[in-house]
């Protein structure tokens, strides 16, 4: 039962990433067009902001080879901005496949998108490894230089939705069609079938209205006499969900309240908020923008909080000076008889004045799917589950904060971006 | 009965909030205040923060942006010696609804009604302000208060965030 329930939910759920996808996907598209034709750098960052939505949404929705595309769309494009990198077109191209990609994801329908998903994941992540390919290694002509060198051989808009082969070759796909990693076709979506005014996915609303929704299945099926009710009964089910601060409920600290509700209002809430994400209207309901809890390791970084995702550590320790070895001048420790090399936290963020490292050193070893990493911090400062918020936009991109979050304490403190970090490590 | 000849009347007063930074007096529109609360811990962020943009902060759970208008002012004299439970440090929010902007302060003196013959009264050049952010001096309970530009003040929280934001240091 529990199991069908979670079935459903996640249904759910894939069905509103898939509808926040075609959306983001066709922004995407319009936006690479636009940097065929210079875009400003100032505008690149919206893009980076749809990729980087897109990554939390996949992650959320148990996608992570298309957040792991994501997210190497994020740092391609980060790279772009800071000047790191200069675009030529065949670049952009590996950009069309990685949305062509996503496109494709939103011409699924929501119980076929897992497999769909892993069945190629094989070409995708080749997408990804290409696009986060060393700027070093790749040979670019100044953007500003040649833009029409933008455009592929043949020239027409059409010829850049190619596909990249292991060499790195492009092969101009059918009119009407997109290439997909591993060879197949599938038919792109109509104008008709794009929606046109979807925005960043809040898939921490979709998480609250998923929840909503869940919450009024389990009082129907716990109080199988609502099912007739007509049409608000006395709530005898209790339901958890977040408060609405402005409609006379008592403020809290975190902004979470449980409180009786009937399902009827759990479904109208749910279906309210459904129809928030799907009309783009952000926070009109007075609920709060976030609700997805994450359990969160905490530690200390030039005597700051800082929080990392528990599900992406392998292990925390104390190392000491002796265990310490050194290899091309970078310290590294045996773990499991594996090397494993050890970054300050606080260089990497490049905090300044940052105090000598002395006695036994923190570590949390961090793992991705191919490596493992310690990160060297000042002091452990226990766990947490915490409410991810996101930053305010004016900030722009935070290079490794993914979010802010309101500690136990009422403290602010920054959600740490894994793979950021581990990006820059691979870097190192 | 209306008001005589230049006396003041109640139509045309202005509400501002009158506040201390280190040892220099200003007064902003109370409309602008979105809310005074006690002074909370900042956290930096890498990156960003800098001598303008400190970091942020958790104003009544919302994560609010926290700007240093000391430094913004160019106020660089220490803060005068305040006899002890009158230095009472706040942080303010202000804004509208979409652009909101903390920073610290001092000590808040409270609300005034500033009436347009005080307004107009007084003088006016930036460097009798004591900053090119005010607009003129106005004389609230016989202290030196300098009426800020909401307008150039909020350009110039806004634009801090762009400039000086290379992570220099807490």
């Amino acid at each position: 039962m529990e199991t069908e329930r979670e079935n459903n939910g996640n249904t759910v759920m894939l069905g509103l990433f898939r509808e926040e996808l075609a959306g983001q996907a066709r922004m995407l598209e319009a936006g690479l067009a636009e940097i065929e034709q210079g875009l400003p750098p100032e505008r690149i960052e919206g893009l980076i902001r749809i990729v980087h939505a897109i990554k939390g949404a996949a992650r959320l929705v148990g996608l992570p080879i298309a957040a792991n595309l994501a997210y190497a769309m994020e740092t391609f494009l980060s790279e772009v901005k800071r000047g790191k990198r200069r675009l030529v077109a065949h670049q952009v191209d590996q950009l069309r496949q990685a949305n062509d990609v996503f496109r494709a994801i939103g011409t699924q329908k929501e119980r076929d998108i897992p497999r769909w998903v892993v069945e190629r994941e094989s070409g995708i992540s080749r997408i990804s490894k290409a696009l986060m390919q060393p700027v070093a290694e790749v040979e670019a002509p100044p953007f500003s230089e040649s833009p029409e060198s933008m455009i592929p051989e043949g020239g027409s808009p059409e010829c850049a939705e190619t596909p990249i082969t292991e060499q790195g070759d492009v092969t101009p796909a059918a009119p009407g069609t997109t290439n997909i990693p591993d060879g197949e076709l599938s038919v792109l979506p109509s104008e008709e079938e794009v929606s046109r005014d979807r925005f960043f996915c809040r898939d921490n609303l979709i998480e609250l209205a998923n929840e909503c929704l869940n919450q009024a299945r389990r009082i129907r099926k716990l109080n199988p006499v609502l099912q007739a009710a007509d049409p608000f009964p006395p709530a005898p089910g209790r339901g958890i969900l977040t408060a609405e601060r402005d409609q006379g409920q008592a403020p809290v600290a975190d902004s979470v309240l449980k409180f009786e509700c009937s399902s009827e209002k759990l479904e109208k809430l749910a279906e309210r908020l459904y129809n928030e994400i799907l009309e783009n209207r952000k926070d009109s309901t007075g609920l709060p923008a976030l609700s997805c809890i994450t359990r969160c390791l905490l530690v200390e970084i030039h005597g700051e909080s800082y929080a990392l995702p528990i599900l992406q550590i392998d292990r925390v320790i104390r190392v000491s000076p002796s265990d310490i070895v050194s290899i091309e001048g970078r310290p590294f420790i045996s773990i499991d008889g594996e090397n494993i090399g050890l970054v300050d936290a606080g260089n990497l963020l490049q905090l300044p004045n940052l105090p000598p490292l002395t006695g036994h050193w923190p570590v949390v070893v961090m793992e991705n799917r191919s490596s493992r990493c310690g990160l060297v911090v000042e002091a452990f400062r226990g766990e947490e589950d915490l409410v991810f918020r996101p930053l305010d936009r004016r900030l722009g991109k935070v290079d490794f904060i993914q979010a802010g979050a309101i500690l136990g304490d009422g403290s602010p403190t920054l959600v740490l971006d894994m793979d950021d970090l581990f990006h820059a490590i691979e870097l190192l | 009965m209306p008001p005589a000849a230049g006396a003041s009347s109640a139509g045309d007063a202005v509400s501002v909030i009158v506040f201390r930074i280190r040892n220099k007096w200003f007064a902003l529109r109370t409309i602008l205040f979105y809310q005074v609360t006690d002074w909370i811990l900042v956290h930096t962020i890498p990156g960003k923060t800098s001598r303008h943009f400190r970091g942020i902060v958790n104003v009544d759970g919302e994560l609010q942006l926290c700007f240093s208008l000391a430094d913004i002012l160019d106020i660089t004299e220490p803060a005068e010696v305040i006899p002890e439970g009158k230095n009472i440090p706040r942080l303010v929010v202000v804004g509208d609804e979409a652009k909101r902007f903390a920073f610290p302060v001092d000590e808040i003196k409270g609300v005034h009604a500033i009436f347009a013959a005080d307004r107009e009264a007084t003088s006016s050049t930036p460097a009798e302000c004591g900053s090119h952010l005010c607009r003129r001096i106005l004389s609230v309970e016989g202290k030196q208060v300098g009426f800020l530009d909401e307008d150039k003040l909020l350009s110039a929280l806004a634009g801090s965030l762009g400039t000086d934001g290379n992570g220099t240091g807490k």
